[in-house]
């Protein structure tokens, strides 16, 4: 059997902390962008204003019969209809962030690995020899 | 038995055995229902109705190799921790860190956003009488009573949601015999007149992948309940197969329904499509049916979500891969308590922090993640230990067809997210990356190296 | 006070009341049991 590593126990108030410290993680990660400027509208433009009759909406009856059981009228229903996603790929952009989720997942499987086969060398003895 | 006769006694306490494949398909399904009610629509907003029909099926196809993937890794590492502990058996601890907060985030993140939807259809209830209703107390009173659920014992938390769960899924089905006009009567159906072109092009259609894996995301959380069933290897697997049928069947019941019924701008933004797509029936019993499956829909997903994410918690607390204190399990109750008591106020924080649409896609980010590590998680499983050399309770066909399917579909929906959601996109990837350092640095030391490799399997093949 | 806010306040009470008695059961566990015990569950066991 190889040598078994003996880890050392955690008081409770540094298990605390370490709860503590993931969850500001995530409380962070979730403002960011909030605070970068670029929540989920950053991809919604506005169409420029037209009257509010259903033709202008371009509906048609039975969907003007429809937005009316719902409650809507043509003003109501106009910055529901005219609010479009504007889809635009940026190759900076995209690019940092096919090369984050990339390095990410790089990162990830090389340490995974390294750690892997300390787990499997004290489960299983050092390489080499056949004992399970 | 393995209960303390006297307090104290250095015995060993286990979760308890009692689920049987009946309870896996209302945790699966049951997690994943809401995703009908409310949600699916957002994709429908980025691509137009048959956009959203198109990532329906796509997201389907995703989430069936997700299932096969899933069914056979489960039915051989069957553990509390589902794909928490596939991965520290089969990639390595790095990965097993980051997979147990894939789905501790999913699932937490998703409760709030459940939790969110009570509150506010009590408030809109409140309305209709011309009262104020404060949502929060219903907020928190929701993810209190679950989580209370939840601690006094697995069985019948998700026997509730077996039946809450049911309830909602009949619901669905009665909406569309009463609206399609299948049973005799005429069809309320407008499709002709409602449905129009692609909106943004084939572009919307790719964006809208994201949202479409609300109509599934949860289903992978079966296998969270593999150490409280009776006989692992038989109910997962028929568990989560049979709630993805039933997703599949209803999604695509939701779909026609809702885009036959509603103009599709409307549907786009809709908090709560289905229970609209029953008023403008005009018959007050479908739309109190209605009202009802929707609630019950989302306390059937947060109940599921606190026994995934607290078992979740609990596993890797229990490698010491998080505080080993949340580790314990209630000597009475045979349920991971303190994990499921830790996760209410973080739940209820999030329902609170105002930002649901970054709390959802982070859930939907975190979802997408674990997808991801399935793809090459089942290709190193085969590789490390091919057909043969140990027991697998199912093998799924095809390998690696669905492998490469599943990661190719993973790679689409990143692009779909990162289309209108790109700064949240990589600042919940710099989430993971800080945690994964600070895994390494910090948290690393603490664990038992040979000790979590809990399976009776040979050594890995060239290990 | 009208209906509504009664309401409001019962789901406060009933909250604060489930998570109190969760709050009283686990001290209790932890004081009555030992914490090697209550740790003792392991992975792939009966």
């Amino acid at each position: 059997m190889a040598k078994v590593y003996q880890p050392p126990v955690q008081k409770g108030f540094g298990q605390f902390i370490d709860s503590m410290v993931l969850l500001v993680l995530v409380y962070l990660s979730l403002l960011a962008p909030l605070v970068l400027g670029g929540t989920a509208s950053e991809a919604e433009a506005d169409i420029a204003d037209t009257a509010a009759t259903w033709q202008a909406l371009e509906q048609n009856e039975t969907m003007q019969a429809q937005w009316e059981k719902l409650g809507y009228t043509p003003e109501t229903a106009e910055p529901i209809v005219t609010k479009k996603f504007h889809y635009e790929v940026e190759p900076v952009s995209l690019g940092i962030t096919v090369a984050v989720i990339v390095a990410y997942f790089f990162f990830m499987l090389k340490v995974s690995d390294r750690e892997y086969r300390e787990v499997i060398n004290e489960r299983f003895g050092p390489r080499g020899r056949t004992e399970a | 038995m393995t209960t303390a006769t006297e307090a104290g006694k250095p015995e060993k306490i286990a979760l308890l055995k009692v689920l049987g494949p009946v309870h896996v398909w209302a945790l699966g399904v049951g997690i994943v229902l809401v995703g009908e009610y409310m949600g699916w629509n957002f994709s429908v907003a980025k691509g137009g109705a048959y956009g959203a029909l198109i990532a329906c099926w796509v997201i389907g196809l995703l989430y069936t190799c997700v299932a096969m993937i899933d069914s056979e890794v489960t039915s051989t590492v069957a553990a509390a921790g589902g794909q928490y502990t596939q991965a520290k058996h089969i990639i390595g601890p790095l990965m097993a860190f980051n997979v147990g907060l894939y789905l501790v985030m999913a699932y937490t993140m998703l409760e709030a956003a459940d939790a969110l939807v009570v509150g506010d259809l009590l408030k809109a209830v409140a309305a209709q009488y011309g009262a104020e209703l404060d949502p929060r107390p219903f907020v928190v009173l929701t993810i209190a009573f679950l989580a209370w659920l939840n601690y006094r014992g697995v069985f019948m938390t998700l026997t509730v949601n077996f039946v809450i769960t049911a309830f909602a899924v009949i619901a669905i089905l009665v909406l569309f015999f009463s609206t399609a006009g299948v049973g005799g009567g005429e069809s309320l159906l407008r499709h002709s007149e409602l449905l129009t072109d692609l909106p943004y092009g084939w572009i919307g259609v790719l964006a809208s992948l994201q949202f479409g894996m609300w109509y599934y995301l949860g289903i992978e959380g079966t296998c969270q309940a593999a150490e409280e069933v009776r006989s692992a290897g038989r109910s997962i697997p028929l568990g989560t197969m049979g709630g993805m049928i039933t997703l599949l069947v209803a999604a695509s019941l939701t779909w026609y329904m809702c885009t036959g019924l509603i103009p599709w701008e409307y549907l786009g933004q809709a908090t709560t499509p289905l229970y609209d797509a029953a008023r403008l029936t005009g018959s007050v019993q479908l739309e109190v049916t209605l009202f009802i499956g929707t609630m019950f829909a989302a306390i059937a997903s947060a109940n599921g979500c606190i026994n995934d994410a607290s078992r979740a918690w609990f596993s890797m607390a229990r490698d010491r891969y998080m505080p080993q204190w949340f580790g314990a399990v209630h000597p009475r109750y045979r349920t991971p308590y303190r994990s499921i008591l830790f996760l209410i106020p973080i739940a209820v924080s999030f329902a609170f922090t105002g930002l649901l649409d970054q709390v959802i896609t982070f859930s939907i980010l975190s979802g997408l993640l674990g997808y991801t590590f399935m793809s090459f998680n089942i290709v190193r499983f085969r590789r490390l230990w091919p057909l043969g050399s140990i027991e697998r309770g199912y093998v799924h066909p095809y390998h690696p067809l669905p492998a490469i399917v599943l990661g190719l579909l993973c790679s689409a929906t990143y692009f779909a997210t990162y289309l209108g959601y790109g700064t949240s996109l990589l600042s919940i990837m710099a989430f993971y990356i800080l945690a994964s350092l600070w895994f390494v640095v910090r948290r690393y030391p603490y664990v038992k190296r040979g000790e979590q490799f809990t399976m009776p399997w040979p050594r890995p093949k060239g290990y | 006070m009208d209906f509504w806010s009664v309401l409001e306040y019962a789901a406060w009470g009933i909250s604060v009341v489930l998570v109190g008695w969760m709050l009283v059961d686990a001290r209790f566990v932890s004081t009555t049991y030992g914490e090697d015990f209550l740790l003792s569950s392991r992975e792939g066991e009966e």
